[in-house]
């Protein structure tokens, strides 16, 4: 053999060869032994967290009930289709070519999924929520492709469930969490895609009512396909929220809803004047929540939000109006108080109108009311009568007395955003236009429910129920009770019933003569709040606004002797108090102070949420003397 | 020592070297039950694999009887440049009107098996390599047979570059330097052909690849007498011409071997993409552990998170289900079978048979490597299988006809 290397060179190389192999081969499994020995704790949590995902079970929100425990919100199971950003697979094939196919399949914008799903998924730690409320005939399309929708599942949710606009601005709203509230409330235990209380109960008692979410782990494989449960780690159960119980009578806010026309804005608040209970609240118009429940689009959102009658505005607590005549027991009680008047004192006689500082202020019944003792005046709600108790009583009387009647500032309601009660005084007067800029004939106004004093229905109803419940400041509230799952009760601290005002006896039996006689006398304004064998009490309002016609107010109260209930009534832009408001003060006074009919019977809400007919605007009856009459009635 | 120009196959069986065919047929035993293991999973598209595997296994042992019938000096002659040319001819083929696959064109369908000729062109070329590497002494070490011995090996690596097969390119240049060593070309000479390859290393940053080059330069100018001046003059130019050059021919790359590369070197910035497979890879190994999950109780192989399981990645497969000691246990028998493979290159007294015998072993080796280092992360993703262990036609028969080969050589080691 012609070899060029000697046999010993030869060998070597052999063997050099020989080395070489096994220090290459040495070298895998040096690597081999760092990562199947040394390392392999670590890659086998990895293999855990390759295959097994902690998936969340949510917690089913806790109903709400009435009083009476009939059912006003529910949650029902529902199908949500998610994306796992996690999926290998996806990330391959690119989320967006994925979610464009699954727009495809359920003919749904694939610009709306892939928003949703880009805004979400860095926050997430599982499977992003895109599409909620799935039928089953999208449901049956997406399990039929699901091998070309990597990291695409179904997934059960509750999906809160409401009586269409029943009781809307109580119960609230549910949207889902923001990525900013979600920085801040991961500590919470919010997770993407959950849904979070917005308005009303769902937002003011949210700690109750989302309960506990459960989790487990599961087994996925590449496509994302659950394959089992691991044995070694029990499910964490989820705990349901508990039961909410509110003050709100089922039946008094469905005759509040239905004599409230949809049409119309406004709103409408009925308490127990001895507890503060809010008995029925209604404001107009309405929204449906569960609109939201499945997640608006953010064109419906917009429209919502630009609507120029503000649906989500809850009036009765949110909105504060000149409350107008309805503000006329505060002057007299102001004014027997501070002694400036007797149920006998007759002040100047009205002959429709007043001469102060060289100019004539009106009454709104310009024949005049000659002349007239208290609850005369207030019956027939003289403002010839009021302005001059107001000039007695003047300014900072009105506004301390206010403020002693709780009509300054919150109520303390229970819901969320409630918006202040304000009277001025002399000192925010000043200050606003220095001590030249105004006319102290103000007081004038501010002595008839006019000026620059805001009050809100709610507000309202609080001094109607001190007025009638011996002169105690109520705290109202709609969280009557609290039921967790397992049946054990928890009854929030009642809000406390003020100890009475110090008033001087017969103040208060002289104001309330003076409702009754409002509702019940001839000449009174309020007599469309009567109810056949039923002492009512109330007054009216006519608030004059600089954007178009009159508010209408009415402040009913019955029965007169042991009265279980106060309703405020405030109608935007309609005219007088006594021809729009009280009719519908009536018929919640009805509900809660006459015995059901079959008619009015309670029952549980149709699930279908057809339990409000729309009620047709009522023609207004407008009497021909009232179209005369000058705002203020 | 005169031998029987001819044996029967009995004689041929009981003169075969032992360690050869038990290693071999181990492997092939675990490569077997190892791709029965990764498809076993009912669902997956390539359930049921391991029956066609036993079809294959059949049929590459008809292609080891192959390699080992004919005495390898039949091949020390125009047989060599056929097999070479044709094979290349397969190449070419490949580039017209071979099937996509995997972004890369490297297959020939043939019937139910996609052949890939690259595999076929390494024989051809260790082969003709052989022969031109087993001539007389002096015409081995001449300039001229060096550089038509690069040639035969750039030839195919170029080809392949174009499918583009750039793991299968690079063994084709890994393949002379050994060979001609082997052969009795001066080592001292071989480094200075491989230094362009180290240039390439030290282009890792500007300042050590101009000092890798002034001292190239200094060794150069101290051997000058030894190389002559010329050769000394055309290295410098070539080791500097591939340090310019080399940036700019990774502009030229595709842009998946681009992202292999980049990747290997750091797959955790792209752990769904690229990296996805390297870092899936070494979670099934790792979760394994030394002993493993036990055999077919894999949880990663099962859940399909290992992309061409039961083909590229069967390495992992072993490793998650037979642990440290499964893995280990393949390396081992790998390394038996090559060095007994180097062992059979040194008895043999043919040298055409020996340089073949160790040209089967270098691209056994390189097979194996790549494909084993890729799975560990020591290489990048090439998506080239293991020999013996992994599921396909084409591997099985070009590494049972090539480890044939080295039974051709190990059955008449005596034969001159």
């Amino acid at each position: 053999m012609a070899r060029t290397l000697g046999d010993l060179e030869r060998k070597r190389a052999a063997i050099g060869f020989t080395i070489l192999i096994a220090v290459l081969f040495a070298a895998a499994i040096v690597r081999l032994f760092q990562i199947q020995v040394v390392q392999t704790d670590t890659y086998r949590r990895m293999a855990e967290d390759n295959a097994v995902r902690l998936v969340v079970i949510p917690a089913a929100r806790g109903v709400i009930r009435d009083a009476h425990g009939e059912l006003l919100v529910d949650s029902v199971p529902s199908f949500t289709l998610a994306v796992d950003p996690l999926n290998p697979r996806l990330a391959q094939l690119g989320a967006d070519s994925v979610l464009t196919h699954v727009a495809g399949l359920l003919g749904v914008p694939a610009d709306d999924l892939i928003d949703r799903y880009r805004k979400q998924k860095s926050a997430a730690f599982g499977p992003v929520p895109i599409r909620r409320n799935l039928d089953p005939v999208a449901m049956a399309t997406i399990e039929e492709h699901r091998v070309d929708l990597p990291g695409i599942s179904i997934q059960t949710e509750p999906l809160r469930h409401y009586p269409g606009h029943f009781a809307a601005h109580v119960l609230g709203y549910l949207s889902e969490i923001t990525e900013e509230e979600l920085a801040t409330r991961k500590a919470e235990g919010y997770r993407v895609g959950d849904m979070i209380g917005r308005s009303g109960v769902e937002k003011q008692y949210e700690q109750y009512l989302r309960g506990q979410d459960g989790e487990e782990y599961v087994m996925l494989n590449a496509l994302g396909q659950r394959i089992g449960t691991l044995s070694d780690r029990p499910p964490r159960l989820p705990v349901r929220g508990p039961d909410l119980f509110l003050t709100i009578d089922a039946r008094a806010q469905r005759a509040a809803e239905e004599a409230f026309p949809e049409s119309l804005r406004g709103g409408l608040v009925a308490l127990d004047p001895r507890t503060g209970r809010v008995l029925a609240l209604v404001s107009r118009p309405a929204f449906d929540p569960g609109e939201f429940a499945v997640g608006l689009t953010s064109k419906r959102w917009k429209e919502l939000l630009t609507d120029r009658s503000f649906p989500l505005l809850d009036r009765p607590i949110q909105a504060a109006y000149p409350p107008g005549s309805t503000w006329k027991p505060l002057t007299g009680l102001a004014a027997l108080e501070m002694g400036k008047v007797t149920a006998d004192t007759r002040l100047v006689p009205c002959g429709g109108g007043f001469t102060y500082g060289g100019r004539y202020f009106h009454c709104w019944f310009h024949p005049g009311h000659g002349s007239q003792t208290f609850v005369g005046a207030l019956a027939r709600s003289c403002d010839t009568y009021f302005y001059q108790l107001g000039l007695r009583v003047g300014i900072d009387g009105l506004h301390d007395w206010a403020e002693k009647c709780g009509l300054i500032g919150r109520t303390g309601i229970d819901l969320p955003q409630e918006r202040k009660c304000f009277v001025p005084n002399v000192a925010w007067y000043e200050k606003r236009f220095g001590s030249r800029g105004w006319g102290r004939g103000v007081v004038l106004s501010l002595g008839i429910g006019q000026a620059e004093m805001l009050q809100t229905p709610l507000g309202l109803a609080c001094f109607y129920s001190l007025l009638v419940n011996g002169g105690h400041r109520v705290t109202p509230h709609v969280l009557l009770k609290v039921e967790e799952a397992d049946g054990s009760v928890r009854v929030p601290e009642a809000p406390s019933v003020a100890p009475a005002l110090a008033l001087s006896p017969g103040t208060l039996d002289l104001i309330k003569q003076a409702l009754q006689a409002v509702v019940e006398d001839g000449g009174g304004t309020g007599g469309r709040a009567r109810i056949p064998g039923v002492h009512v009490g109330g007054k009216t309002g006519t608030a004059q606004n600089p954007h178009g016609k009159d508010h209408a107010l009415f402040v009913g109260c019955a029965p007169m002797e042991d009265t279980r209930v106060v309703v405020a009534v405030m109608v935007e832009n309609v005219g007088h108090g006594g021809t729009f408001a009280a009719p519908i003060a009536r018929k919640v006074m009805e509900a809660i102070v006459l015995p059901p009919t079959d008619s009015t019977a309670t029952g549980p809400i149709a699930p279908s949420g057809t339990l409000l007919r729309p009620v047709a605007p009522k023609p207004a009856i407008i009497n021909p003397a009232d179209t005369l009459t000058v705002p203020s009635d | 020592m005169p031998t029987a120009p001819h044996r029967s196959v009995a004689q041929g069986f009981r003169a075969v070297d032992k360690v050869l065919v038990v290693s071999t047929a181990l492997l092939l035993v675990i490569g077997f039950l190892a791709v029965y293991s990764a498809t076993s999973f009912p669902g997956t598209r390539e359930h049921g694999s391991h029956i066609k595997q036993l079809m294959w296994i059949a049929v590459g042992s008809g292609a080891f009887i192959l390699g080992a019938l004919f005495p390898v000096r039949f091949y020390d002659g125009p047989l060599a440049t056929l097999v070479y040319i044709v094979s290349l001819l397969g190449v070419g083929l490949t580039l017209v009107l071979g099937r996509a696959h995997l972004g890369a064109t490297r297959w020939i369908e043939f019937g139910p098996m996609h052949f890939q000729p690259s595999e076929l062109a390494k024989i051809g070329t260790v082969l003709l390599l052989a022969r031109l590497l087993s001539g007389r002494a002096h015409d081995t070490i001449r300039p001229k047979r060096l550089f038509l011995c690069l040639g035969v090996c750039a030839l195919p690596a170029a080809l392949v570059m174009k499918q583009p097969d750039l793991g299968t390119a690079v063994s084709f240049l890994a393949l002379p330097l050994p060979l001609m060593y082997w052969a009795g070309f001066p080592l001292f000479g071989l480094l200075l052909i491989a230094s362009p390859a180290a240039n390439l290393l030290a282009l890792i940053s500007v300042r050590i690849w101009v000092a890798y080059v002034v001292v190239f330069a200094l060794v150069l100018w101290n051997s000058r007498d030894r190389i002559g001046t010329f050769v000394a003059v055309i290295l410098l130019v070539i080791n500097i011409g591939a340090g310019i050059a080399a940036p700019r021919a990774w502009n030229h790359l595709h842009d998946y071997q681009k992202q292999r590369i980049t990747t290997f070197l750091d797959p955790s910035k792209d752990p769904y993409g690229a990296g996805y497979q390297i870092i899936q890879s070494k979670i099934a190994l790792g979760s394994g552990g030394v002993t493993g999950k036990g055999y077919l109780q894999g949880t990663q192989k099962r859940l399909s998170f290992l992309p061409e399981q039961h083909t590229d990645f069967i390495f992992c497969v072993v490793g998650e289900e037979l642990g440290f000691v499964g893995t280990t246990t393949i390396l081992l028998l790998f390394t038996l079978l090559l060095t007994n493979g180097v062992l059979i290159a040194y008895q043999a007294r043919n040298k055409f048979a020996s340089v073949v015998a160790l040209g089967m072993v270098g691209i056994l080796l390189y097979n194996i490597l790549v494909n084993v280092w890729m799975t560990v992360g020591l290489a990048p993703v090439t998506g080239l299988p293991l020999p013996l262990v992994s599921y396909g036609g084409s591997s099985l028969m070009t590494t049972l006809f090539e480890i044939g080969l080295l039974a051709n050589v190990s059955i008449r080691r005596h034969d001159y």
